[in-house]
């Protein structure tokens, strides 16, 4: 009977989508990789990892997610401690110092791990306490989510650091803090960042990548083209008042046309500079998917996808190449997808009256949205570029692993919540 | 308190829905508004434009003897940026000039590798990293030290946090494996460009300083651009920055390297870190006949001040399809104009990198030698240099030239006034052409510079006192007057306007007053008429015919028949042809007051003073008109590519047979008769009869004191003319029967003429 009411709340719409999307993934990884010489490697190990995560999935639901709220901590704790052993040996400062060894080709990346128990422990410390009056209640969680951040911050993975805030914020909010201390949060986080940027964490790179986001390519472009034009006519006015004798005005105009062109010339090599050097990702994936127009390219054949301009196209900028090949509508459909999970997840959060479940629900339902947010915006060029997974869809088994386990406990909590009459 | 959360679940979707649509607005932007400017710039990020040059034509003799051919070659070039990264020399280098900012010789390296290794391993404490300021050079010196040290072995010898400097060191048998891999590694470097150098005949040691000199090239320039720097930033970035451009720099090694060599330095990529081959196409001169009628031919070079012209029109070509390329919407005519512009910049605007003709036929023919550049669209894989050609349209050969000349009987003239130049030090020309047709067959003048000489020194070529840069075919630095020869142009004359009969005798005594002046012959000749007058070359005889019958409307109008003052053909620039005066040494007349400007007149028939300036190609052309009877139009080139040069017919000069036949037989007197000036003499070891040749000697009188030249003009065999000849010695003292004729009689007995006869049917 139990069984039966389980399976009757199980929401398959939420792991059908998850399928489809990782699916999708694996097809955009066959994608990218099809030319080169592990021709089918990346796509077959891909599927391994999803059919992988499968039993992890069953696991989960064998044990339910009470038991998941049991040892929350002590998860938590243990990822924090994989953290640390990362930070001691890490050495190079290479992305070797993101991942395990684990043999066979396999590597954990702990800070993917982090997420999930992240949400877990803070759900877990969260859950009995709705008292909001206060900032004394909020020094644990903060810290909480201070430790991992730093320990990632300095591997250095800024990407994967950024999401934490929002997972304490969504979590905060679905468990009631009041509206106030929320706004307060806000406005110190609008502070920081900017103060972020001049500060020595930030490494060169990075600062560099943030410039090179804030001037758009496209608008230099045009700029130039603007003040080539303007030069022109001025030369014409030149002209026409040199044919009429009027020295002191041509000379005026011939001045004038100078500084134009020199100014378009600075321009032009800022363009030049912008485009092989530090905003080189970003412009390459803005092209990837600007080229791709209304319908895309399609499947496998992006022409900026099958010469390797983008870098990482099979993980972080995945989307990028999605752009590409399936165009605006692609992308479109793909990312009302996400948001119909996040929908759902968040739904399943709504009528879970159990706290722990509902504050995972609401953690996992902002981790998703965010990532894919901040994924998709890093990709046309909203912000600066940090390197960030798209969820279920970017190659990688400890992105997938998380992104199922998340998954998992979230349609546990769906499918054992209490019934309630109305909703 | 319910409904307070569920609105709570609600803002959080809200907020995430608002976030997502922000980037679907932004995707609406990029895919749907800006859509052209991101296809064009995927288009420009993978596509490649490349010209590919053409070829230039060939330059051919009469047997389709290569002159001048293009030839694609390969050359050997060091890159270096290049070498410093994947050496380990090179890399050795960078970590002495990243920790004490000098750089060690390249070639001092190689002598004594395990120096510089134990420096390096010596120096090689953490804490000396972790001391450097600038991040950049901290990153750029461990890349170094880990390219130098964790190539040794499988393990990492080197451990070291760029971040946080720590890390650890290997131990010391580590460090001794891989001290002995490094010096191992540089061994075979060296052994690898000894290789090289012995393939290529370069002295030893010669490439083991490349890197050291061009090392030392990029370090100047980078001194002097931060030394100028206005905002005087000396940092290490800049000076970086500025490397990543110096070193980058393409450095020509060895041009024309052999094919083994090639594929040597092309199969061990890996052994020959910054050296790579590229293939050029260049306008080169086989061996055997190089220099053959270098000044003739003529030279190529880089585009110079002579072609500012060209390269303007370039630079404008460009600059309009930059403006119209501006214009937002396009009428039909401006994107024909266009599409136009892109065509001529890529085929046909002169690039600055190119070969353009410099002097002789490939100046000349420039425009006809050069082809159209090809062109291609490369969709390349991103860090590639090659690809998948898109857009390709093939190069046009230049058109292949042709030339009537004929190679052995150019040969043979060079050969011999070259012999005369070497023996006596007199300058000479010696043009040979077909009388029919006009066509040259042989254009020989000494001296003349060697095509190496004219390459390497041209200043000293032009300060030579024997002035080799002359081509005394049309040039001569003080032309020289027809002397002698133009009595035939007399005697035509005269007998044509039946001025004088065949038979009417002239008294020679050696010597005419004519105004007070007096005017000398060779000899006592005594009564003469036409014929014995030409044979012997007798002045007096011209005189009093000049002073009895002619006038000087006929003389130039007979004068002008025969092509003097007029260019033969476009070989000879017109500034040379039309030096022939008609009115300076008429100026001031001299003669008797009766008859003003008689002596002038008198002068002008036997071809010197007012006729002053006669090129050897306009004499050779006069002999071949009283050959053949019509003047033709002498032309170097017979064929561009397949179409024959069509050249007008020669004009007919309607001189009646009999006139002709008594002239042609006068001519032959010269040579065979014992009284002729070029007939058998014993002690000039001087006897042309035998080779059935007609000719005439001129001796050109200078004046001021100057010696004289020496001319032999005529054609052979006499019956049936196969070619006209004209020789020319200049400033010899000696008449033409003395000079000219025996070098001619040197040149006639050769096998080369024999066999052209035989070709020719003769």
């Amino acid at each position: 009977m139990r069984k039966k009411q389980y399976l009757a709340d199980f929401e398959w719409h939420l792991l059908v989508l998850a399928l489809g999307v990782t699916l999708i993934g694996i097809v955009f990884i066959w994608s990218t990789t099809r030319d080169s010489v592990y021709y089918l490697q990346k796509p077959m190990r891909q599927i391994l990892f999803a059919s992988l995560s499968l039993p992890v999935v069953a696991v989960v639901f064998r044990f339910g997610y009470i038991t998941a709220r049991r040892y929350a901590y002590h998860f938590y704790y243990l990822v924090l401690f994989l953290l640390v052993v990362l930070c001691l040996t890490g050495g190079g400062g290479g992305p070797a110092d993101r991942w395990f060894d684990l043999g066979f080709g396999l590597r954990l990346q702990p800070s993917e791990l982090m997420k999930v128990a992240l949400i877990l422990a803070l759900a877990r410390y969260l859950m009995y306490r709705s008292n909001w009056t206060g900032w004394s209640r909020l020094i644990v969680p903060f810290a909480m989510t201070a430790a991992p951040m730093v320990l990632i911050i300095l591997q250095p993975d800024l990407g994967t650091a950024l999401l934490f805030p929002p997972i304490l914020f969504g979590v905060l909010f679905a468990a009631g803090i009041g509206r106030r201390q929320l706004l307060y949060i806000l406005a110190a986080g609008l502070i920081v960042l900017p103060l972020a940027y001049f500060s020595p964490v930030l490494k060169p790179y990075q600062r560099d990548r943030v410039d090179s986001y804030l001037q758009s390519v496209h608008g230099l472009e045009n700029r130039v083209k603007e003040l080539q034009i303007e030069a022109l006519t001025l030369k014409k006015e030149k002209e026409e008042a040199l044919a009429s004798g009027d020295e002191p005005t041509a000379s005026l105009k011939g001045e004038e046309e100078e500084a134009r062109r020199g100014e378009a010339s600075q321009i032009a090599r800022k363009v030049r500079e912008l485009k092989r050097g530090t905003g080189y990702q970003q412009f390459f994936s803005q092209v990837s998917i600007g080229s791709g127009g209304i319908f895309g390219q399609s499947l496998g054949n992006g022409p900026l996808n099958r010469l390797n301009y983008l870098p990482e196209s099979h993980t972080d900028f995945i989307f990028a190449i999605l752009g590409e090949e399936w165009g605006f509508l692609g992308c479109v459909a793909v990312l009302f997808l996400f948001l119909l999970m996040v929908a759902i997840i968040l739904g399943i959060a709504r009528r879970t009256r159990e706290p722990f479940g509902r504050y995972v629900c609401c953690g996992v339902g902002v981790l998703l949205g965010v990532q894919v947010f901040v994924n998709s915006a890093i990709t046309v060029g909203l912000l600066p570029t940090t390197g960030l997974t798209l969820p279920f869809m970017s190659y990688g088994g400890s992105s997938l692993l998380t992104s199922f386990v998340a998954l998992a406990l979230v349609l546990d909590i769906g499918a054992r919540r209490i019934r309630v009459f109305g909703f | 308190m319910k409904e307070h959360r569920i609105d709570r679940f609600q803002f959080l979707f809200a907020v995430v829905a608002i976030l997502f649509f922000l980037v679907v607005a932004r995707l609406f932007a990029l895919q749907v508004l800006q859509k052209d400017f991101w296809r064009n710039e995927a288009l420009k990020a993978r596509t490649i434009a490349r010209t590919i040059p053409f070829e230039r034509g060939w330059i051919l003799a009469r047997d389709l003897t290569p002159l001048a051919v293009t030839e694609n070659t390969w050359d050997l070039r060091f890159v270096f940026g290049q070498y410093r990264k994947e050496s380990t020399v090179g890399q050795i280098g960078m970590v002495f000039y990243l920790t004490s900012g000098q750089r060690p010789r390249s070639e001092n390296i190689y002598r004594k590798p395990a120096d510089y290794v134990d420096q390096i391993l010596g120096r090689l404490s953490l804490d000396a990293i972790a001391d450097i300021e600038d991040a950049q050079k901290r990153d750029d010196l461990l890349y170094y030290l880990e390219c130098l040290l964790d190539q040794s072995g499988k393990r990492r010898v080197l451990r070291l946090d760029r971040d946080k400097r720590k890390g650890s060191l290997a131990t010391w048998p580590e460090l001794a494996a891989a001290r002995s891999a490094i010096c191992r590694r540089v061994d075979e470097e060296r052994r690898a460009l000894g290789a090289l150098e012995r393939s290529l005949g370069l002295e030893p040691g010669h490439l083991l300083e490349k890197p050291g000199e061009r090392a030392l090239y990029s370090d100047e320039r980078v001194k002097r651009r931060i030394d100028s720097d206005p905002e005087d930033r000396a940092t290490f970035r800049l000076e970086r920055k500025l490397h990543a451009q110096y070193d980058y720099y393409e450095h020509t090694v060895y041009q024309k390297i052999p094919h083994s060599v090639l594929m040597m330095v092309e199969v061990n990529k890996a052994l020959y870190p910054g050296f790579y081959v590229v293939e050029s196409a260049r306008r080169s001169y086989p061996e055997s006949v190089a220099d053959l009628c270098p000044n003739l031919i003529g030279t190529v070079g880089k585009p110079g001040s002579g072609e500012r012209k060209l390269l303007e029109a370039r630079k404008e070509h460009r600059q309009k399809l930059n403006e119209l390329l501006l214009v937002e919407e396009r009428t039909n005519e401006q994107i024909c104009e266009i599409e136009k512009l892109r065509v001529i910049i890529r085929e046909i605007d002169l690039n600055p990198d190119e070969e353009v003709g410099k002097r002789g036929l490939e100046y000349l023919l420039e425009p006809l030698l050069r082809g159209k550049r090809g062109y291609e669209l490369l969709e390349r894989e991103h860090h590639n240099r090659s690809g998948t050609i898109r857009e390709y349209a093939a190069p046009l050969k230049g058109q292949d030239v042709v030339l009537t000349l004929d190679v052995n009987l150019q040969r043979a003239c060079e050969e011999e006034l070259d012999r005369l130049f070497a023996d006596t030090g007199f300058a000479g020309a010696i043009v040979l052409i077909d009388p029919e047709s006009g066509a040259l067959r042989a254009l020989a003048t000494s001296p003349r510079p060697s095509r190496s000489r004219l390459r390497r020194d041209y200043n000293d070529l032009a300060e030579d006192p024997s002035r080799p840069l002359l081509n005394r075919i049309f040039q001569g630095w003080n032309l020289p007057p027809p002397g002698s020869v133009f009595k035939l142009v007399t005697a035509i004359g005269a007998l044509e306007e039946e001025r004088v009969t065949p038979d009417e005798l002239f008294c020679c005594e050696r010597r005419i007053e004519v105004g007070g002046r007096s005017m000398r012959c060779m000899s006592h000749h005594g009564d003469v008429d036409l014929t014995d007058a030409l044979m012997q070359s007798c002045n007096i005889y011209f005189y009093r015919l000049a002073e009895e019958r002619l006038d000087r409307e006929l003389m130039l109008r007979w004068a002008d028949k025969f092509g003097f003052g007029r260019r033969t053909g476009f070989l000879d620039p017109e500034v040379y042809s039309r030096r022939f005066t008609t009115t300076v040494h008429w100026d001031p007349p001299c003669g008797l007051r009766s008859q003003p400007g008689l002596a002038n007149l008198m002068r002008f028939c036997i071809g010197q003073d007012a006729i002053d300036d006669a090129t050897p190609l306009q004499v050779v052309r006069m002999v071949a008109a009283v050959a053949t009877g019509s003047l033709p139009q002498l032309h170097v080139i017979s064929r561009i590519g397949e179409t024959p040069v069509s050249l007008p017919e020669p004009v007919d000069l309607g001189i009646s047979p009999e006139t002709l036949e008594l002239v042609r037989n006068a001519m032959r007197l010269v040579v065979e008769d014992s009284r002729g000036t070029a007939g058998p003499r014993g002690e000039l070891h001087r006897n042309l009869a035998p080779y059935n040749v007609a000719g005439k000697t001129g001796t050109a009188q200078v004046g001021q004191g100057l010696p004289d030249h020496a001319w032999f003009a005529g054609y052979l065999p006499h019956s049936a003319p196969a070619l006209a000849f004209v020789v020319f010695v200049e400033s010899c003292g000696g008449g033409g029967g003395r000079t000219a004729a025996p070098l001619f009689q040197k040149l006639v007995e050769r096998e080369e003429f024999r066999s052209y006869l035989k070709e020719m049917g003769r």
